[in-house]
């Protein structure tokens, strides 16, 4: 195929114009820290980026957030990319954990601290990791859930799960935690099912015919926040409102008046946006020569309809990152 | 196909009679198929036969259905829409947006089906006037509608207020019963597959599609607008995404940039499973309501013996290729 003057400016033009769209604050010469986050597309990673472009204005940093679209080779792509354009130091949510030291060691060549929010590696040099402690907030949503089945006088209830996938860590944490806890309170797990899509529609369907094939079930624990949605109203067409209670994992906005009126009786949140500024802040202060902790566990704040009003300021911030109305 | 398109309607019918047999003879498979998943289900959960779960069932597919009844006739015409998964979400964050920022309800439900039949016909335009494969003209609006949710949404969920009756219309359209416990959204299918059965054989535009997706050439040769009805066919195909999306913000009260993903694939798997010939001029509406019902039997069954989800995956895959054989086999005879 040829091209004629005018049409291969065009091209250079629009490729221009794309790459320019991409990364719109990279300054080759400048101070820049770059988030990779898995994919923007889930409300939590949005909060973690929030998080590292705090902490990242406030030492006087450019920002970008590049998305892996829960893609390796997008992921690896946009790590090198991040590099040729001048990034000084980069916060990672890698896709999976095993992906992670690929990232790793273009980063270690090009001598570019890198921070982990959220998702480890499996090996490899790197600053600090900020994550939560999913076993034990699992465990306390368990808990709340089970304390709320004995004030209705339920004993031995059956509950279901809709889990996020197994094969990451944090998953299996999540479902270890809430097992313990129900196991302690002589609750039995009756059904689970793992998420493919994490849709409210997805988990809307599990919920229905969890519900269909267990009609005794006393509780659901949803390990993800958007595809708790679904589980609600599942709840509420099979006209078990009430009946069947909920437990979730993270938090959308969406939660708070559900959790008000008791739709949900508790929320394990992971403080995504404080996530975010610390693991920004290490990358800075490696950068500065400032000290770091290899790694940093971060609380999950277990919301519910009795310490909402308390805990409301402080997750505004930390967890949906000041974007709450 | 082009002697039977030209030669008047004794030929035609002829043709159609025989392609109908054929069809019937690949739908009593798929109903063969579909009756005996129901009596291993039926013998191995208890539940699977209640009344209860014929209706989740019922409901649980009628969106799928909505959206492969307007796939049906873009397969029939040789071409394939890619986008509906995305403009199913893109639908329920546009009318969802719309709503929640005030616009009256019965406005944005009324944008929201004129995006969708928009990009439709868009579709349909570009890979007619470009002469672009619809495989790569869908790709590109599946990319571009995704993208333009997220932009939207700005990655986050949009949901109507809790608890405040807001949408009262859309909701009752998507969460309430006209006949009983049924759901109004299984009653949407029925119109909807009515309508689709109506236009697609028994109208002069069904005649089309067949003709157009049999053999386009011949088609065009004896006068049948084939660039007109192969946009109408996008057009119709949007349209019924659009609105199975909307329905389901209803219905969910919520809907996420990421709703949709993939939606796609099932919409075809059900077309397929149902006879259509992915190479064009066969298929029908029955066939792709089987096809539906089949796909949800399987997830429905799976979940209700506590398989994983990975299995229905599995499973489905499985019966596609089953149907695609079959269809070869068939073909060939």
């Amino acid at each position: 195929m040829t091209y004629t003057k005018r049409q291969f400016i065009a091209l250079a033009g629009a490729f221009g114009l794309l790459a320019s769209v991409a990364m719109p604050a990279a300054h080759a010469e400048g101070k820049q820290i770059v988030y990779l986050s898995a994919g923007l597309d889930a409300p939590f990673w949005r909060y973690v980026s929030k998080g590292v472009e705090a902490a990242a204005k406030e030492h006087g940093y450019d920002f970008v957030a590049l998305d892996s679209r829960n893609n390796t080779q997008t992921q690896l792509q946009n790590t090198q990319d991040a590099i040729v354009k001048g990034a000084t130091g980069i916060v990672l949510s890698p896709t999976d954990s095993s992906t992670a030291p690929a990232v790793l060691g273009l980063a270690q060549k090009a001598g570019v601290p890198v921070s982990f929010a959220g998702i480890g590696t499996t090996s490899g040099e790197f600053v600090t990791f900020v994550t939560s402690n999913d076993e034990a907030g699992a465990y306390d949503v368990g808990k709340a859930l089970a304390k709320a089945f004995e004030a209705k006088g339920w004993k031995n209830a059956e509950v279901g799960m809709v889990t996020i996938s197994q094969a990451r860590q944090n998953g299996v944490k999540r479902t270890n935690g809430f097992v313990k806890a129900m196991e302690e309170a002589g609750n039995k797990i009756v059904a689970r099912n793992e998420m493919q899509t994490y849709t409210a529609d997805e988990t809307y369907r599990f919920v229905q015919d969890m519900l269909t094939a267990h009609p005794e079930m006393r509780g659901i624990f949803v390990q993800t926040d958007s595809p708790t949605l679904g589980a609600k109203r599942a709840v509420d067409a099979m006209r078990r409102g009430g009946e069947t209670l909920i437990g979730a994992f993270d938090g959308v906005p969406e939660f708070l008046p559900m959790i008000e009126d008791g739709s949900i009786v508790a929320s394990g949140m992971q403080q995504p946006y404080l996530m975010g500024k610390t693991a920004g802040e290490s990358v800075i202060a490696k950068l500065e020569g400032g000290k770091t902790e290899k790694e940093v566990v971060l609380p999950i704040l277990t919301v519910s309809k009795d310490n909402l009003a308390t805990i409301l300021p402080d997750i505004k911030l930390t967890v949906f990152a000041g974007e709450l109305k | 196909m082009m002697t039977n398109v030209a030669t008047g309607s004794a030929s035609q019918s002829g043709w159609m009679q025989s392609a109908r047999g054929l069809l019937l003879t690949r739908e009593a498979g798929v109903f063969g198929a579909l009756l005996a998943l129901c009596i291993v289900f039926a013998i191995a959960s208890p539940v699977f036969l209640t009344g209860q779960n014929i209706l989740n069932l019922l409901r649980q597919i009628s969106l799928l259905g909505v959206l492969a009844i307007g796939a049906t006739y873009v397969l029939i015409i040789s071409e394939v829409d890619l986008s509906v998964g995305s403009l199913y979400g893109f639908a329920g964050m546009v009318g969802g947006l719309l709503i929640v920022s005030g616009v009256p309800e019965v406005a944005a439900i009324l944008i929201t089906l004129l995006f969708g039949l928009a990009i439709g016909a868009m579709n349909g335009a570009i890979t007619v006037a470009g002469r672009i494969p619809s495989f790569i003209t869908t790709l590109g609006t599946l990319y571009l509608i995704r993208g333009a949710t997220l932009v939207m949404s700005n990655g986050m969920p949009v949901s109507l207020p809790h608890g405040q009756g807001a949408a009262p219309i859309l909701t009752a359209l998507a969460q309430g019963s006209l006949i009983g416990n049924l759901s109004n959204q299984v009653l949407v299918l029925i119109v909807v597959a009515a309508l689709g059965f109506f236009l697609l054989h028994k109208t002069t535009f069904g005649f089309h599609i067949f003709a157009v997706g049999g053999n386009d050439r011949a088609a065009r040769i004896v006068g049948v607008p084939v660039s007109r009805t192969k946009i109408i066919a996008f057009a119709i195909a949007g349209l019924l995404a659009s609105f199975a999306g909307i329905i389901n913000f209803g219905f969910l009260e919520n809907v996420q940039p990421v709703t949709g993903i993939g939606l796609e694939l099932d919409v075809i798997a059900a077309v397929i499973i149902g006879g259509t010939r992915l190479g064009g001029g066969e298929g029908s509406i029955a066939g792709t309501l089987l096809g539906v019902l089949l796909i949800g039997v399987v997830r429905n069954g799976l979940i209700l013996l506590g398989v994983t989800p990975f299995w229905q995956t599995t499973l489905i895959g499985a019966v596609v290729l089953t149907a695609a054989l079959i269809g070869g086999l068939t073909s060939k005879k």
